[in-house]
Order: C-alpha cells, then sequence, then structure tokens
C-alpha cells in the first residue's frame, strides 16, 4: 500500500484539472475543513488549559528503555494508564470488580513508596480513561496511552472481546497486557501459534478450570442431569459450548441448552420448561440483569432444582442485596472466601474499605487480581528495568508468593491452575464459600440446596 | 451564494486547502505517533457525517441507519480482508452498503419525518439483533478477528475516501439532484408535480450516502483486530453524526466537516480528562449548543463575522 | 391448550408492562411533538428513587412511593418543558425542525441525567423485592398483575381528565391544531408543559414499578426508550389508547417468539415494527 501515499494527490488534481466549475467550491469547502481540524486542534489546547493538569511526559517509551544491567531509568514516576468502563453497562465491572483492585495496588506502592526499577523507587501515577464500555472507544483511548501518552504500564480491559482486541494491539505496539475481567478460552490457540508473546492470562475461565471443575462437583454429588440457559454474548456462547465438552465426558446429560438475549423481559416459559424436564442442576451463563429476571421467575412459580449454578455477578454480594436470604445454596462461578487465608481476610477488607459497600464485592475475580498486581509488581522489579520484552520473560517463568498462593507461576502465559482459590463456590448462610473438590474446599457443599422458601425462612434471623 | 468573483478571501481559503492537503497527505511521514490514528478518526466521522448530510441536510429526513451501513463495512472488512486486497474490500463494503441502502430507501418510500427516523433507527436494531444471531448459530461464537492494516495504510485510505465524499457531496449539490433534493426537503408534492423524479433521486442519493459510510466501516474494522455486532452497529455510530452536523451548522458542507472535528476532539478530550463526568459535560454542551447556536458553530461564526464587518454586506 | 392459555396471561401481562412504558412518550409526542429519547432515564430516575426510599430506614412500600416520584418527576419534565424545549420552538422555523432539534436536545439530557444518577447510584444492579409471589391457584405474578393494574387505571384517570377537564379540553385541542387552539384563548406554552410533565410523570410511575419486576441500574434507561418508541409507533403516535393496544401485541408476539426460539424474540420486536410501519405507518390507532 506503499503508493497510497501519491493517491490523495493524484485525486485531488484530478479533480481540479476535469471539473473547473466545481473547483472553487471545492476548494473553499475542503479549505475550510482543513480550518476545522485546525481549529479544533486550537480549541482543545485551550481545553487542555483548562483541564489544570500538567502533561505527563515519559521521558522513554517502554521498548526504548532498554538498559543493559540493572540502570536505573531516568523518569521519575512510573505511569500506569487504562481504558476501563467508568461509565455505561459495564461500569459495575469497574466500580467493584477490576477498578477497586487497581486503585489498592496502586496506594499500596506509593504507600511504600513507589515501584523498586533497578534500586530506584519511582512514585506511581494513574491515568484511567472512560471508554464508555465501547470496544471501539477503548481500543482508541488504549492506542492513545500507548502511542501518545507512553505509559510505563497498560491495565487490562474490561471484558472478554475487548481483552481478544486489545491483547493484539497492546502485542503491536510492544507492550505487556495481562487480563483483567475475561476469559482467553479463543485466545489459546493464538497463544499456542506464538503471535502474543506479550500477553497473560491471569483470571480463571469456562475451560480454565471452571466447568470441568463443576463437571467433578456433580459426579461427586451424583447429579446426572442440567438445563442450561446461556445469554447471546461472547461468555454465554462460550460457557454453553464448553459445557457440551465438559459434561457430556463426566456422565452429565444436557437436557436443554437455550439462549436468551440480552432486553428479556419475560423467562417463565422457559422456567416452566426446567419444570417439565426437571433436571437435577440448572446452569445460568447469564449477566445478573438475567440472572435476576430468572431466579425471580423460579421464586415466583416456587421452582426449586436441586443446584443452581450463577454466571458473572452471581458471584457478588448483589445476590443478597436482591434476594437476600433466598440467595443461600446458589452456587457461583468464582472463586474465594476470605475464610481460606489471613491473607484472603486482609484483602477483602481492604477491598471493602475501596467499594465503601460490603454489598459489592465479588468473590471471583478480586482475590486474582490482587495476587497478578503483586505478582507483576515482583516481575517488573526482578526485571529492574521497563523493557517489556524483559519483564515478559521475567513473567514467564518466575515463581513468586502471592496473597492468593505460595508459589504463583504461568504455565503457558497462563496462570497454573494450582495458583487459583477455587474454581467453583456456593453461598451460605449468606457467605462464599469454596466448594471444589479436595483441599481447596472450604466447606461442605449443600446439596440439594434449600427450597427458595426455606432459604429465605432460616437465614432471615442469620444475614446482618 | 450570491458572491460569484474569485474574492482575495476565496483565493486565501483555496490556498488554505492546498497546504491543508499536502501536510495531511505528508503528515504520516512527519509523526509516527497517536497523531495520525487520532486524525483517522476524525476523518472517519467527517466521512460519515458528510455522508449523512449529503441525503439527511436538504431533504429534512433524518436517517439513524448510518449504524448499519458502516457496521456492513466492518463485516465485510472481517469476512474479505486477507483473502482479497484492500482495496478490494473496501469497494466491496461500499457496494454492499450501497445496494443495502437502495433496498431500504425503496422500502421507506411512504416515510416521513419522525417516522423515517425511526424506522432506520429500528432497522440498526434489527440488523444488529440478526448478524447477533446468525453468528451464534453459524459460527458458534460472537465476533470476528480481522486482518489488520497498518495506521499509515489506513489513514491514508480514510483521506482518500473523505476526499471522494467531499467531492461527492459537492458534486451533488450543484448538480441537478441537489436542487431535487432541496424542494424535496420544501415541499415534496410540488417537486413531484414539477416534474422530478422524487423517488429516484431520494433512493439514489441515500445509496450514495451509504456508499462512503461502508467503506469508512471497513477502514475502521482493520484498526480493530477483533470486531462483533455490537462494536460493528453501535448506535453511537448512527446519532453521532447526526449531532456532529447539527453542531457544526447544516446550512453547508462547512459545518458538519467542523462539527466532526471538534466533536470527535472534544469528546476525546473529555474523555481522558474528566472520565467521571465525561457524559455530564458531553450533554450539557450539547443542550447548550442546540438552544443557542441554532446553526450550529459555522452559523455562530458567520453571525460574529457579520457583526465585526459591521453590515457592511450581509455573509453570504 | 395450557400453552396458549399460558402465552396469553403472560403476553396480556407483559404487554402492560409495555404500554406502563409507553403511555409517557406517547403523549410527549402526541401532544408537543418531542421525540423524547431521554424517556427512559426518567423511568430510571423513579426506579431510583423507589428502591432508594424502600431501602431507607421508612421502608416505603413501593406503591406508595409513586406518590412521591409522580409529582417529582412532574416537576423535572415540566421545568424542562418550560426552559428547554420551549426556547426550541421560539428559535425553530418549522415543526420538523423543532421535531429534530427537540430529539437531539433530549439525546443530551440522556447524558446529563444519567450521569448524575451514576453519581448518587453508583452503576451496580439493584432490584426491589415486593409481591414477588403468585396469585394463590394460578400461576400469575402477582407485581405483574400490579403493574397491569397501575396501567389500566392510569389509562382510565387520563381518560377522563381529558374528556371532563378544562386542562383536558386545552390539551386535546393543542394537540389537533395549536394554532387555532392559541387563537381560542388556549395557553399552549402552559399546556405544552403540563403534558411534557405529564409524559415524564408517567415514565417516573412505571419505574416506580418496573423496580420491583427488573434489576434496576443507572444505564437501563435506552432499552425502555426503544421498547416505548416501538409500542408507540405501534399503536399510532399520540394515541394513550393505542401505547396501550401496541404494548399488549407486543407482549403477546414476544411470548409467543419467546415460547418457540427466546433469542429471536428481539428480532421480532422489531420485525412486526418494520412491518407495521410499512403497510400502516399511522400505527393500528392512528388516523
Amino acid at each position: 500500500m506503499m503508493q497510497d501515499e501519491q493517491d490523495p494527490k493524484t485525486t485531488e488534481e484530478s479533480s481540479i484539472a476535469s471539473r473547473p466549475v466545481s473547483r472553487r467550491q471545492f476548494l473553499k469547502y475542503a479549505g475550510l475543513a482543513g480550518a476545522a481540524i485546525g481549529a479544533s486542534g486550537a480549541l482543545g489546547g485551550i481545553l487542555s488549559a483548562c483541564g489544570g493538569e500538567e502533561e505527563t511526559t515519559t521521558t522513554a517509551a517502554p521498548g526504548t528503555t532498554v538498559a543493559a544491567g540493572p540502570t536505573p531509568p531516568a523518569q521519575d514516576k512510573f505511569v500506569i494508564g487504562g481504558a476501563r468502563p467508568i461509565s455505561g453497562m459495564y461500569a459495575m465491572f469497574e466500580q467493584a470488580h477490576f477498578g477497586p483492585a487497581y486503585k489498592i495496588w496502586v496506594d499500596d506502592m506509593n504507600a511504600a513508596g513507589g515501584i523498586n526499577i533497578a534500586g530506584k523507587k519511582l512514585p506511581v501515577e494513574l491515568k484511567v480513561y472512560d471508554d464508555q464500555s465501547d470496544l471501539d472507544t477503548c481500543m482508541r483511548l488504549m492506542t492513545k496511552l500507548m502511542e501518545e501518552d507512553k505509559v510505563d504500564w497498560l491495565l487490562g480491559p474490561q471484558s472478554t472481546a475487548f481483552l481478544f482486541a486489545g491483547a493484539g494491539l497492546a502485542q503491536s505496539r510492544g507492550y505487556v497486557l495481562c487480563s483483567a475481567e475475561g476469559g482467553a478460552t479463543t485466545l489459546e490457540a493464538e497463544m499456542a501459534k506464538g503471535s502474543l508473546p506479550l500477553f497473560f492470562q491471569f483470571l480463571n475461565y469456562s475451560n480454565h478450570y471452571q466447568l470441568p471443575v463443576f463437571a467433578e462437583i456433580m459426579q461427586e454429588l451424583g447429579a446426572k442431569t442440567v438445563s442450561i440457559v446461556y445469554l447471546e454474548d461472547l461468555h454465554g456462547i462460550e460457557y454453553s459450548s464448553q459445557a457440551q465438552l465438559f459434561f457430556p465426558s463426566a456422565g452429565i446429560e444436557i437436557l436443554s441448552s437455550t439462549s436468551i438475549p440480552f432486553g428479556i423481559k419475560d423467562v417463565s416459559s422457559i422456567v416452566k420448561k426446567w419444570q417439565g424436564e426437571n433436571p437435577d442442576v440448572v446452569c445460568g451463563f447469564v449477566y445478573p440483569e438475567q440472572y435476576i429476571l430468572v431466579l425471580q421467575t423460579m421464586i415466583q412459580l416456587d421452582y426449586n432444582p436441586k443446584a443452581y449454578l450463577a454466571g458473572p455477578g452471581g458471584s457478588t454480594e448483589v445476590v443478597y442485596n436482591v434476594f437476600q436470604g433466598a440467595a443461600d445454596g446458589i452456587m457461583f462461578e468464582g472463586a474465594w472466601s476470605p475464610k481460606q487465608s489471613p491473607a484472603a481476610q486482609a484483602y477483602y477488607e481492604k477491598f471493602i474499605a475501596k467499594v465503601g459497600d460490603k454489598a459489592n464485592v465479588d468473590f471471583w475475580g478480586p482475590l486474582i487480581y490482587g495476587a497478578e498486581l503483586e505478582f507483576i509488581q515482583k516481575c517488573i522489579e526482578k526485571a529492574a528495568t521497563l523493557d517489556h520484552q524483559k519483564i515478559a520473560e521475567v513473567l514467564r517463568t518466575a515463581h513468586f508468593p502471592t496473597i492468593m498462593s505460595d508459589d504463583m507461576f504461568m504455565t503457558a502465559q497462563i496462570l497454573d491452575r494450582s495458583c487459583y482459590a477455587g474454581q467453583i463456590g456456593q453461598w451460605q448462610n449468606g457467605y462464599p464459600q469454596v466448594i471444589d473438590p479436595g483441599a481447596k474446599r472450604t466447606a461442605e457443599i449443600w446439596y440439594p440446596k434449600p427450597t427458595w422458601k426455606e432459604a429465605a425462612k432460616s437465614s432471615t434471623s442469620s444475614t446482618t | 451564494m450570491n458572491i460569484k468573483r474569485l474574492t482575495p478571501a476565496r483565493w486565501a481559503a483555496s490556498g488554505l486547502l492546498l497546504v491543508v492537503f499536502i501536510v495531511l497527505s505528508l503528515l504520516p511521514t512527519l509523526t509516527q505517533g497517536y497523531l495520525v490514528t487520532l486524525l483517522t478518526d476524525i476523518l472517519r466521522y467527517v466521512v460519515l457525517t458528510v455522508g449523512w448530510m449529503i441525503f439527511s441536510g436538504p431533504t429534512n429526513y433524518m436517517s439513524l441507519a448510518t449504524a448499519a451501513f458502516y457496521g456492513v463495512g466492518f463485516y465485510i472488512a472481517a469476512v474479505f480482508n486477507g483473502p482479497l486486497p484492500f482495496v478490494a474490500v473496501i469497494i466491496i463494503a461500499g457496494a454492499v452498503s450501497f445496494v443495502m441502502a437502495l433496498v431500504v430507501g425503496a422500502l421507506t418510500l411512504r416515510l416521513r419525518g419522525v417516522y423515517f427516523a425511526i424506522f432506520t433507527f429500528a432497522l440498526t436494531l434489527m440488523v444488529t439483533s440478526v448478524v447477533l444471531e446468525v453468528e451464534r448459530v453459524v459460527t458458534g461464537t460472537r465476533g470476528r478477528f480481522v486482518v489488520t492494516e497498518s495506521t499509515q495504510t489506513a489513514y491514508y485510505a480514510m483521506l482518500i475516501v473523505t476526499i471522494v465524499t467531499l467531492v461527492m457531496a459537492v458534486l451533488i449539490r450543484r448538480s441537478r439532484y441537489g436542487l431535487a433534493l432541496q424542494s424535496i426537503g420544501q415541499y415534496e408534492e410540488a417537486a413531484a408535480h414539477s416534474g422530478i423524479n422524487v423517488v429516484l433521486t431520494k433512493v439514489m442519493v441515500f445509496a450514495a450516502s451509504a456508499f462512503v459510510m461502508g467503506m469508512a466501516g471497513a477502514i475502521i474494522a482493520t484498526r480493530r483486530t477483533y470486531i462483533d455486532p455490537g462494536i460493528a452497529f453501535s448506535l453511537n455510530t448512527s446519532f453521532w453524526p447526526v449531532l456532529m452536523a447539527l453542531f457544526g451548522g447544516m446550512g453547508n458542507l462547512v459545518g458538519p466537516v467542523i462539527g466532526a472535528a471538534v466533536f470527535t476532539y472534544l469528546g476525546e478530550l473529555l474523555l481522558t480528562r474528566f472520565p467521571d463526568l465525561y457524559m455530564l459535560i458531553f450533554g450539557v454542551v450539547l443542550i447548550l449548543a442546540i438552544a443557542f447556536m441554532p446553526r450550529g458553530i459555522v452559523g455562530l461564526a458567520e453571525q460574529v463575522w457579520g457583526k465585526i464587518r459591521g453590515g457592511r454586506g450581509a455573509p453570504a | 391448550m395450557v400453552v396458549i392459555r399460558d402465552i396469553i396471561i403472560t403476553g396480556l401481562l407483559l404487554g402492560g408492562i409495555f404500554a406502563l412504558v409507553s403511555v409517557g412518550l406517547s403523549l410527549q409526542y402526541g401532544v408537543g411533538r418531542v421525540m423524547n429519547v431521554a424517556h427512559g432515564e426518567f423511568i430510571m430516575i423513579g426506579s431510583f428513587v423507589t428502591f432508594w426510599l424502600f431501602g431507607s430506614t421508612i421502608h416505603l412500600d413501593p406503591l406508595v412511593s409513586i406518590l412521591i416520584t409522580a409529582p417529582l418527576t412532574f416537576v423535572i419534565g415540566w421545568i424542562l418543558h418550560a426552559t428547554l424545549f420551549r426556547r426550541l420552538m421560539d428559535t425553530s422555523p418549522t415543526l420538523d425542525v423543532f421535531e429534530g432539534k427537540s430529539m437531539l436536545a433530549s439525546f443530551g439530557l440522556l447524558y446529563v441525567v444519567q450521569n448524575i444518577a451514576r453519581i448518587i447510584w453508583g452503576s451496580q444492579n439493584y432490584q426491589v423485592m415486593y409481591l414477588n409471589r403468585t396469585v394463590t391457584g394460578a400461576q400469575i405474578p402477582l407485581n405483574r398483575l400490579v403493574a397491569l393494574g397501575v396501567v389500566i387505571v392510569i389509562g382510565v384517570v387520563f381518560y377522563i381528565f381529558l374528556a371532563r377537564t378544562r386542562m383536558g379540553k386545552a390539551i386535546r385541542a393543542s394537540s389537533q391544531d395549536p394554532t387555532t387552539a392559541g387563537l381560542m384563548g388556549v395557553n399552549i406554552n402552559s399546556v405544552l408543559a403540563v403534558c411534557f410533565g405529564l409524559g415524564v410523570a408517567m415514565a417516573g410511575i412505571a419505574g416506580s414499578l418496573l423496580s420491583t419486576l427488573y434489576a434496576i441500574q443507572t444505564s437501563m434507561g435506552l432499552q425502555y426508550t426503544v421498547i416505548a418508541m416501538i409500542v408507540v409507533v405501534l399503536g399510532g403516535l399520540g394515541s394513550v389508547s393505542g401505547a396501550m393496544i401496541g404494548g399488549v401485541v407486543l407482549g403477546i408476539v414476544s411470548q409467543i417468539v419467546t415460547y418457540f426460539q427466546p433469542t429471536w424474540t428481539l428480532i421480532a420486536y422489531y420485525l412486526v415494527f418494520i412491518l407495521l410501519l410499512l403497510v400502516r405507518p399511522k400505527g393500528i390507532m392512528g388516523k
């Protein structure tokens, strides 16, 4: 496409030559178009000045600061940038999932005097832009963070689709990208090909290893049949197709798999279908807006499966906010529990302080994010450079203890299975418990779960 | 346009134009940074806004189907870029959008005013849902990876499409189609009686505007790595060109261009400077602009210019 | 038979919700020519005020909270029309221009209202658990039945208001022929402001009830605006009874499709809407 460089001029000249009459008009308009672009720049300048804050000028971009040996970098601060959903439909994730985690991280680093790069402590600065939950805006702002702001580290974007797009974008700009919310099922093939050497996946997801573990749990409980409802989006489609892989091989029959769109307003016919099928387990691979409707309809029709597995958001205390005691016994994709360790308990308390509201804490991601960010910091400090290629080398091979695991490390750029606090959780008496088979389990599984009415009655006394 | 002679101001404007296009075409060789990405984005909105204006400006038919035509471009790029050369992909995207607009235009002949706006709005929503469902059933997933092009390639392609759009807009305005469109906007029945083929004019111009929208979509898609229906058919894409045209002023073609440029830049500035208050400030600016600048930035500028000249001849 | 009975019952109930969401918009467009894109945002405000009152120490019953949300949203709507939309009317040369501008101004309003709500209530999902059980003996959810009841009451009250009161007559006159109504001594500006306020108040009431039916979120508005637009155009722009009929039609269509293939529900909404618009642009009840 190099010849393109000539094209604009040719087009312009040919239009002048062939159309003498329209030339003046065209020239006038196009001239004003140019002036407009200039004017907008000027306006921008004025507004930037009004913004108050000085432009961040980092002296070196990652990739250019190739320091041989532990030479401290010339710059005097470490800038972390991210395009995150401050507004729009995914804003709840920024508010209560990855958002508080990175803010805690930055606070902690600054409390310790900054991040230590080759013996020099750099104070950390956050630069977060609002992507409006819009992928197009997110990609543009990530490009800006890398190309114009030249930030030293990039935060992961929210949701799986954004992660897919962001991984390729960061790779092409020579930036390491570590996942936030979002799974990597589809990216695994790309990673195996070696086309994304700078991408690292920390959060667990469907085949890594939530659904295999859930299949094990069902086997252990003697559950034989399952009905699925899933949202017509990346999360829902991914989980339902992975369920088709893992459940039958564990001897569990899928009776039905129903997809629903965003904005569905009545699911009573689906719940009635389940009443007819009578499965042991119902899986809802849907977002809060839909599972609240599904659960509400199940309560209204007094339909009680022996277990219900909730998708994203089922792991937050929002379920208790809405359903109070009736939420007891719901299983969720996750999972961690403050009871697991003193470190987890301490992180839980920090998280509440940051979110400002107990009812919003999530029991899928936060402990992983906390451990992830701690791990990243240790890797950067070990690499003793801001060169992302070198940091990636360390990330690939390093072993460090973190708040989640005594030995945290990556296998093929994805966090090793042994490092997770758990894959599946269950709400019991208003409290999240990990129910993975083996040593990670924090409480016995309630199976069958109490009926909606029993749960609502029994825990009116126990919830605070 | 009552001034017909070349005035010094016009010579200056022509000179400025030349400088601007030379600068724009040389820009990627001068800077490697984010400016090129930002300009690609601004030019994208210039294309969409001017494209929207070509049809909706003179006729007063407010189309909200921009996202549908633009999104079709995205999908064409996702399917064909790589196997086919980029240039071919862009042209196919434009052609498919063109045909789609022909069909939509022919279907909506009976609709006027707010009905047309709501129809095109619902059309965009329906296309989104249908693509979503087709993807779920056929490909078993939701999105697609796109073969990407370099920042520079996308920039030049967008620059060319911008020029094509501007030339097309000027030509249509100056042709008999332009006059026909305006008379349709003023009084459609009268236009029909005066011998204008109302149907053909409306449909052809609507399709022409969809052509450039589809091309813009195909180019932007190659900068996104991964696309899904929510991204391709984002409702913002339908509303923003309308807002930009209104913000700039709908009286002539300068308005939409300025509107698109200022709006895009302003939006980004707010998103990055005031992420928490972005929507609030944006909304207030929008309301104030609509309430107090009825003829947009260009109208305001003309007013101010008129005052400065102290009544020595009314501005064009 | 059970299936058909279920589809009709749930479809009617859902239709009641759709009608509830839409009557306000119908009024705003029918009389005031404002295609209010921010309609859903006022539904959101109604929902959150109700949620907030329910969660507060007074633990206010969602039905009672209508007595607070309706006047509150009415005042907001009245002020908006008396300032912003009146100005747009004064500066627009034709009705077409006014329709375009008021639609875009309401788009700005959408941004402002949503941002303020996000600052106050954050972005989590909430819901008011209220009457979440079925009527004894039948599988009819009580909260939906209440919503249907309220929309019928609104319809009847509004009908009486239009037919019997002085203001009602002025509104009818203004919607048919504003110029003549003005000549006959009707204060058009105040009629339009009251109408717009009533439309917003109906959104507020709808919001109060929706908070007991669905998860609420500060970014929830636009989806209800879209539903309202479809219903209003289905029934006929400006016709309150049309909005009711449009709501029920959409509710039943939605339940039939959901029964066979839930993912096609939204496609069906748009398809029905597009087909109707092509065949009968004025809507079911349009003149």
